[in-house]
């Protein structure tokens, strides 16, 4: 017996070092920012109306976000359940891939040519004669942008529960003559507890991050979240302790806010069925089908819309400026080049924290895994950006420091949509096989060999082609570590910008977004095999 | 694909996309530490380093950081330990702030022959360009633009605008002292006007002016500069810059050397090269700025049809860094109601 249990402890004590690991890196990224000089009055700061004001918008906005993108996913990812075959069907879940990997930027500008002032609903307004424009400015054009990027990620992260839920289910459903009400609280809700808590924590945290796409949408100063006043106290107050202590308050609403969605949701044993794909929903009602195709076909017009519009905008650009393919090429490799090193390293990170956290008996531990798991969005990226930074500077120098801390910075910070991926699929496994595996001594790596990579491997892909798409988009990392060498396609964009080039900064957009595109289903369904989702 | 082709493939990538420019030994090297725009291949960084560094036996290592504040605040945080010789691209509200760093040493250049709105007597910072901060609007849905801030402010038909955030952004910060400068204590009246007017308020100048492109608003926070590009690379009248009967606020952008580079005699010539006339003359058509010299013709003419503002302000900068916090507190209680 012992002979059998040691590769499991031996998991455990893996996953437990590297969350260990991550989370004292967070911490003193942190603790870095203390150490400098700069007038930290933690109590009045925390205290002040300003800050409340901040903290007022930022919970509204990501609570009706958060809600939006949650609700409608839930509905959204149910139709794509049921409708395992229209066609297009994959191509519009790769599409879903994309918006929570775009720069921010490219996003606000895709918004506004269907949305803004004199975007194209405006004009198909006037030419129906309609005297009346959108106006998107404030709460609303924040909220829109927030599910145009989160209704996605939620359908990507809530997919995975209806194919987790096991055909016998389904079956007895049918023999008893489930209603669809009866359906949802007996078979899906259940399945919804393991992952909405996850997932609407994760679009929370993303919804308080938020920052520039705020400010621009925002219509003014009211419209303001605590990552603003954490930019300026790095930025312009030079006050990185004071960055430190209003990260700490974000920190704070953060885990509030993921203690209460866990404890209002809970949390539930996972279906231990074998088969779970093939269900046949062939013989539903026309009307439910009609219903699947609305919400589908709602949820792909808000997407497609900004992705049409970059698109549109970038082969204008194409036309009417010359650009520097050289210099685009170039950027491209860069970005290309960072993003798959940071890939690997976020799953080298995440994927032993979410077999541990799978594996291990001891509540304390998985609370522990799970906690470091959701970290990195959980703390507001500018700061512990800066402090990776201070951290690395005593170590590394040069061009170095800066190839080091990018990838080092994007994988942390992706690490809790990787595990967000790994986590069901990890369970899964566990639930199906552990017993087996154990009663015929299939530990180690013959196990990881045998069993877990071939039932892991469409979750790894998934998840490694997010990761590396996020940092494709990496701005922060880049930004911080200002190696005028390292320059990628997201900084390119942001230079055109703001050098007046629109045209070629369209055509960087639609480029760049097309990369990620490219990217994301090329090592989607490389490293997924052909099982990917 | 396996993860481990995948893997090797990445490593490949990495390798060669970031592979070391090689230096050689005996050249020294000069360390500048700037904002992204400069040295993006379209800014003054490119041509300033070919030219300075054909004569100079050095190489110049660019750092770049996001803007001007960006650059003050890597200088706080490496203090002594800074690898810089010199920070170019801090603008005029932010010298004070630098100088208290105590890392800035005399420029020793001879700046008499520098031509600005405003007398130049700075031992410690060397101007390189300026601009004036305006309002830019679009001709072509906005024929009668307000000639004025008080019009801009009061009048009942004003159009929509777009400026930047004050805590993030430069120009922002710019037409928060512009407005201070202006009405003083009634800034409060001012900028409650102005958010009835307002369509948004941007993080940075690129979203802002992006979006003003975009046809979202007829009004942008921008510079007087700004036409000029339009006019000389993509032939267009269509965005004109507003002199305001008040004034306009100016920018003046500067470099300086520091105490603790190892070397000074270098640092000190590129400074002076940077406010030479070949290095001037760059200036207008990569960073879309007036040059600090008196050009004559080669100013080009695009700029030199440009109206240039009836008045100048600027505000002591030890006024604005005692007052910047107050002031932008007043902007949010009466701009963000």
């Amino acid at each position: 017996m012992a002979e059998q249990r040691r590769p499991v402890i031996r998991a455990d004590a893996i996953g437990l070092s590297v969350a260990l690991l991550l989370t004292i890196l967070v911490g003193a990224a942190l603790l870095m920012l203390f150490a400098q000089a700069g007038t930290a009055e933690a109590g009045a700061l925390l205290g002040s109306a300003y800050v409340w004001r901040i903290l007022r918008f930022t919970l509204i906005q990501a609570c009706i976000s958060t809600l939006l993108s949650v609700v409608f996913g839930v509905l959204v990812a149910r139709a794509f359940a049921r409708e395992t075959s229209f066609p297009g069907r994959r191509a519009l879940l790769g599409l879903m891939s994309l918006p929570i990997v775009l720069p921010s930027l490219v996003a606000v500008f895709g918004i506004i040519a269907i949305y803004g002032q004199n975007g194209w609903l405006a004009r198909m307004l006037a030419l129906a004669g309609v005297n009346a424009k959108p106006d998107i400015y404030g709460l609303g054009g924040v909220v829109l942008a927030h599910v145009f990027f989160n209704l996605p990620l939620a359908v990507r992260l809530l997919l995975p529960g209806w194919h987790s839920i096991p055909v016998e289910s389904w079956r007895l459903s049918a023999q008893l003559g489930m209603s669809g009400w009866a359906i949802f609280r007996l078979i899906e809700w259940p399945m919804l507890r393991r992952y909405l808590p996850h997932a609407a924590a994760t679009i929370f945290m993303l919804c308080v991050g938020s920052f520039a796409i705020v400010l621009a949408l925002g219509g003014g100063p009211s419209a303001a979240t605590f990552e603003v006043a954490v930019f300026e106290a790095i930025r312009f107050e030079f006050d990185p302790p004071k960055a430190a202590v209003l990260a700490l308050g974000g920190l704070t609403l953060n885990i509030i806010c993921l203690a209460l969605a866990q404890g209002a949701i809970g949390d539930a044993a996972i279906g231990s069925g074998w088969r779970t794909r093939e269900q046949d929903w062939g013989r539903r009602p026309l009307p439910a089908r009609v219903m699947d195709g609305v919400l589908i076909g709602v949820a792909a017009l808000l997407l497609a819309g900004p992705v049409a519009a970059t698109v549109t905008d970038g082969v204008k650009g194409l036309s009417e400026s010359a650009l520097d393919w050289g210099l685009v090429a170039r950027a491209t490799l860069t970005s290309i080049g960072l993003a798959l090193p940071a890939a690997l390293l976020t799953m080298l990170l995440a994927l032993p924290m979410v077999l541990a956290a799978a594996r291990t008996g001891k509540k304390g531990r998985a609370a522990i895994l799970r906690g470091a798991l959701i970290l990195p969005i959980a703390v507001s990226p500018m700061a512990l950006g800066l402090g990776c930074f201070l951290i690395l500077r005593l170590v590394l120098d040069g061009t170095p420091r800066a190839i080091f801390g990018i990838v080092l910075l994007n994988a942390i910070m992706v690490v809790p949509f990787a595990a967000a991926i790994l986590r069901p699929a990890v369970e899964r496994a566990r639930a199906r096989h552990d017993h087996l595996c154990r009663a015929l001594g299939i530990a180690g790596w013959a196990r990881w060999r045998l069993i877990d990579w071939p039932i892991l491997r469409p979750s790894i892909g998934t998840a490694l082609a997010m990761a590396a798409a996020m940092a494709l988009g990496d701005l922060i990392g880049i930004g911080l570590f200002g190696d005028a060498k390292i320059r990628n396609l997201t900084l390119l964009l942001y230079d055109q910008l703001g050098a007046y080039r629109t045209g070629g900064a369209a055509v960087t957009a639609a480029l760049l977004m097309l990369l990620i595109f490219v990217l994301y289903q090329v090592i989607e369904r490389g490293v997924g095999g052909r099982a990917a989702p | 694909m396996t993860l481990r082709r995948c893997a090797l493939l990445a490593a490949v990538i990495a390798t060669s996309a970031a592979a070391p420019v090689p230096l050689s030994a005996d050249e020294p090297t000069l360390t500048i530490y700037t904002y992204s725009s400069f040295v993006a291949e379209w800014g003054p960084g490119p041509v300033l380093q070919k030219e300075f560094e054909a004569t100079c036996g050095c190489k110049i290592e660019w750092v770049a950081l996001e803007d001007g504040a960006a650059l003050l605040s890597r200088l706080k945080l490496e203090g002594d330990e800074t690898q810089a010789d010199i920070v170019l691209g801090i603008d005029t509200n932010l010298t004070v702030e630098t100088k208290a760093t105590g890392l800035v040493a005399p420029h020793d250049v001879d700046l008499s022959a520098l031509k600005l709105p405003i007398a130049w007597n700075d031992a410690d910072f060397v101007p390189y360009d300026y601009g004036y901060f305006a309002f830019v609007y679009d001709s072509q849905t906005l024929p009668n633009p307000p000639q004025s801030l008080a019009e801009l402010a009061t009048a009942s038909d004003a159009p929509k605008l777009i400026y930047m955030d004050p805590r993030t952004s430069t120009p922002g910060l710019g037409l928060l002292l512009w407005v201070k400068e202006v009405v003083g204590d009634e800034a409060a009246g001012v900028w409650q006007n102005l958010a009835k007017k307002t369509l948004t308020v941007t993080k940075g100048w690129s979203e802002g002016y992006g979006l003003f492109l975009k046809g979202e608003a007829p009004l942008v926070l921008s510079y007087t500069t700004s036409p000029a590009y339009h006019q000389m690379m993509e032939n267009t009248d269509r965005y004109k810059a507003l002199n305001f009967a008040e004034g306009n606020y100016l920018q003046v952008e500067v470099a300086a050397r520091l105490k603790t580079s190892d070397q000074q005699a270098l640092a000190q010539k590129f400074l002076a090269f940077l406010v030479s006339r070949p290095a001037q003359e760059k200036i207008p058509t990569t960073n879309w700025m007036y040059p600090v010299v008196d050009l004559g013709d080669a100013l080009p003419e695009a700029f030199r049809k440009l109206p240039v503002p009836s008045k100048t302000l600027l505000m002591p900068q030890d006024e604005v860094a005692a007052n910047r916090s107050a002031w932008i507190d007043e902007w949010l209680n009466s701009a963000g109601q």
